[in-house]
């Protein structure tokens, strides 16, 4: 596992330069974010809903690292042909996954702390009576379940022609779905539903209360649904990698692209 | 030598291959759309002018995610399908053919705006019409046309490059930010502005939008005319860009050969 | 068309070196290829053989216009390839041998279709056109399937069809029956000397001697950017008449056994084939000496299966030139 996220990192830096890498990353990130902020803005919505735009797409950034990019993993591996000459070896699949997973975590990470600090130093969000132990926490815990989610939906990528598709679509639909940018319960019911079986959605929530200053205790049960969704798709995932990996050999997919 | 044939084969074949495997245009409009859903999320109320322009603006900016990827990869998957010698080899220099499949790109974007109308007027039950049909739709073929021609200059330039996946990336959402398409551009920060009234969509969009009827500050205040002019001027330059690159291209891969390969 | 009578193709010292950027080779960039001249007249076929990396690609790439030569000159039905390549492209085609080139995702009749507007193949002409060149490749009933069905034979013969598409009068071959089933190849062949027949001139590229020589009205030997040697299969086969091959079949042989038949008296070249622990010699001679039993005697410590003296063919001619070359 070790050895996969160290042939991630290198991989990742060959074919695009860290600099390059890292503008592509904050790009998103921050653009996005501040698309939301200054519509609301535009939409005279007050400095309340410009937090809680901002906390939720700082927090959502998240999503294009551990989601995305996890995600594509199984197909970027077809692609360049490699998966037949992986699924050969030993280690189960499923490992070698979680390994180039894992640094998507540290880069997620990342991400979300960088956002922050650009919300806080652009658009005046005020941290001062955050609970920084809390956010440290929304923040471990998500990026580790939004991980999980990602690592689920790529297995997928193993029998279906790409999984990028399902990634763009999971990347974007959080922001309708997750409260990032408006509460869920302006949503029909039926969607509320999709809601409140996504990681993000907990998150999200607990990070605006570790903000307004709320201890631990008090985010526990929100950061503890969010991490048992995560650790149930982890768990999923390897099933599902399995599963897959049978189908894929006995259909001969692995390089249908 | 001038081979509108040539063009209009590669719109055909474009099309082709979008209808063989659609579900590649999802991504490029997932962003577009949910932007827009969410904007319309955000408003207070259904605000007519206000919805209506996000709504608008909603279609325009899958125009451009489409134009970004699908244009952005064009002579790169020739490169990679092995028929970009085939082309090269032709007396029709690459850019006519690309500039057929650039328009088709951009066209399929609308679907985007299609998507949007229909969510819109279901959901939020909005409604949009058009004051001025003649001069929208004119509008709206000037805005396709120009962004069409960014895809263009951008499939030369992403075939250049071996990191035009992150490139992509990083171009598509500052262009919903800075475009003026959901944003007006006035209430963008200063510092952007400049930028806003360089792209030729911010004024296809205000040409599109006041051909609509749709209430609300115009970009410098100028009309439809005016809008439509700078357009035009904007996307000459575009071309001309395009035609530049494209030669470089072709020069270079004939002096080392180095577009034979991937 | 701005020529006369006069050969199809002309080049003289013609040369190409790759910038570093281009390759990103460490050392001296060797030429690619390196003062080659030739002339090929118009309704013949002439072949290119060499080795990998002879430069066989890169003559071929500067004649159909997609290279710059770095240095030299070469002219194509009259014009010169780096200042009149668009008007040259409209009078030739190329073929490069494997399955890309092909537009997967639609069918064969709509990629020559494309290609024909390509080339501005007149509207009213263009289908008849395109059904006469599927029939023509034995393609007619496949013409609406995806080219991402058709078997790789298929798909090769559609290339010649595409590459026909504009009525070439000059066309060239990049290695086109490589990876292709005996049967196929056979066709293929068929096909290009159809071509020859109907007055277009044929520039090919091969590393298979038999096609060489069955094709070609004259071949240029290439090695390391150099053409070698220049002339029909009989005159090729002439350079090697005055020798003989002794073949020889053996085991366990080493490098030490063959350098030492190399030094030995009489021996021209030895060209070694090595399949698991059995090698194939051939030793070349000069013909009429009873050679047999020195060699036998050099190749003391291996087993010999076989001995048996051969006439020498092409190949010989080929690879003793190839090889001389290769210890310059």
């Amino acid at each position: 596992m070790i050895s996969s996220m160290k042939v991630a990192v290198r991989s990742q830096f060959a074919a695009v330069p860290l600099w390059l890498w890292l503008i592509q990353i904050l790009t998103v990130s921050v653009f996005q974010m501040s698309f939301f902020v200054l519509m609301v803005d535009y939409a005279g919505r007050g400095s309340v809903a410009l937090e809680y735009v901002a906390l939720g797409n700082a927090l959502q950034s998240v999503t294009f690292v551990t989601v995305y990019a996890v995600c594509s993993i199984p197909g970027t591996e077809k692609h360049a042909g490699t998966l037949s000459p992986v699924m050969s070896t030993p280690s189960r699949l499923f490992t070698v996954f979680v390994g180039k997973a894992m640094f998507q975590i540290f880069a997620g990470i990342i991400t979300v702390v960088i956002s922050l600090l650009f919300a806080n130093q652009v658009f005046g969000v005020s941290f001062g009576n955050a609970d920084l132990v809390s956010v440290a926490a929304v923040i471990l815990v998500t990026t580790f379940a939004m991980t999980g989610f990602g690592l689920m939906l790529g297995s997928i990528g193993l029998y279906a022609r790409s999984s990028s598709v399902l990634a763009s679509l999971v990347l974007y639909l959080g922001l309708v779905l997750c409260g990032v940018n408006f509460p869920v319960s302006s949503l029909p019911s039926p969607l509320q539903v999709v809601s409140y079986s996504l990681p993000m959605t907990y998150g999200v929530d607990a990070l605006r209360e570790a903000v307004a200053g709320a201890g631990l205790l008090s985010i526990g049960g929100e950061l503890a649904i969010a991490a048992f969704i995560g650790s149930v798709m982890i768990a999923l995932s390897y099933w599902m990698f399995r599963w897959f990996e049978k189908l894929a050999r006995e259909r001969g997919t692995t390089d249908m692209f | 030598m001038i081979n509108i044939r040539a063009t209009s084969a590669a719109f055909k074949q474009q099309a082709r291959h979008f209808f063989a495997d659609p579900q590649w245009v999802i991504p490029s409009l997932v962003a577009p759309f949910t932007f827009t859903i969410v904007v319309l999320m955000l408003f207070p109320a259904v605000d007519e002018p206000v919805v209506l322009y996000a709504v608008l603006g909603g279609g325009i900016l899958g125009m451009w995610g489409n134009t970004l990827y699908a244009s952005g990869w064009s002579v790169s998957f020739d490169r990679m399908n092995g028929t970009l010698e085939s082309l090269l080899i032709t007396p029709t220099p690459m850019v006519q053919v690309v500039a057929g499949r650039a328009v088709w790109n951009t066209l399929i974007g609308l679907t985007n705006a299609a998507a949007v109308f229909v969510v819109a007027e279901l959901a939020f039950g909005t409604e949009l019409r058009l004051e001025d049909p003649a001069l929208f739709f004119l509008a709206l073929a000037a805005t396709l046309l120009s962004l069409a021609t960014v895809g263009l200059m951008l499939s030369a330039m992403f075939v250049m490059t071996r990191s035009s996946t992150v490139l992509m990336q990083i171009l598509e959402l500052p262009i919903y930010f800075i475009s003026g398409a959901m944003i007006p551009v006035d209430h963008l920060p200063e510092a952007i502005r400049p930028f806003s009234y360089a792209l030729a969509p911010t004024w296809g969009v205000d040409a599109m939008r006041q051909a609509a009827g749709i209430q609300g500050t115009t970009v410098m205040g100028l009309g439809t005319g005016a809008d439509l002019l700078i357009v035009a001027a904007i996307t000459s330059v575009y071309l001309a860009i395009a035609l530049y690159l494209f030669r470089r291209m072709e020069a270079r891969a004939r002096a080392d050969g180095s577009l034979g390969r991937w | 068309m701005t020529r006369a009578s006069g050969p199809a193709i002309v080049v003289d010292e013609l040369t190409k070196v790759y910038a570093n950027g281009g390759r990103k080779r460490t050392g001296a960039a060797r030429p690619a290829v390196d003062g080659i001249s030739f002339s090929v007249e118009q309704g013949k076929i002439y072949g290119l053989l060499g080795p990998n990396g002879a430069g066989k690609t890169t003559t071929i790439k500067m004649l159909s216009t997609l290279l710059l030569p770095t240095a030299g000159t070469a002219t194509v039905l009259g014009l010169d390839v780096s200042s009149d390549h668009m008007e040259i492209r409209k009078h030739i085609n190329l073929v490069s041998g494997g399955e890309r080139g092909l537009y997967y995702r639609i069918t064969g009749k709509q990629n020559l279709q494309f290609f024909s507007d390509l080339y501005m193949v007149p509207r009213r002409a263009r289908d008849e056109n395109v059904a006469r060149l599927l029939e023509r490749v034995g393609l007619s009933d496949a013409a609406d399937k995806r080219v991402e069905d058709y078997s790789r034979g298929m798909k090769q013969r559609l290339h010649i069809a595409r590459a026909l598409v504009n009525d070439p009068e000059v066309l060239f071959l990049d290695e086109p029956t490589i990876g292709l089933d005996p049967e196929i190849a056979r066709d293929l062949r068929d096909m290009i000397r159809r071509m020859a027949d109907e007055q277009k001139t044929v520039i090919l590229t091969t590393h298979y001697m038999k096609e060489a020589e069955e094709l070609c009205g004259t071949i240029g030997i290439i090695s390391k950017g150099k053409i070698v040697a220049s002339g029909p299969p009989s005159m090729l086969k002439d350079l090697v008449r005055d020798k003989s091959i002794i073949e020889v079949e053996a085991l366990n042989v080493d490098e030490g056994s063959i350098d030492g038949l190399r030094a030995t008296e009489g021996v021209q070249e030895v060209v070694a084939v090595k399949n698991g622990d059995r090698s194939i010699l051939r030793v070349q001679v000069g013909s009429g000496s009873d050679m047999i039993p020195a060699i036998v005697s050099r190749l003391g410590s291996c087993r010999i299966v076989r001995v048996s003296n051969e006439e020498p063919t092409l190949e010989d001619a080929y690879l003793s030139l190839v090889s001389r070359n290769d210890k310059h």
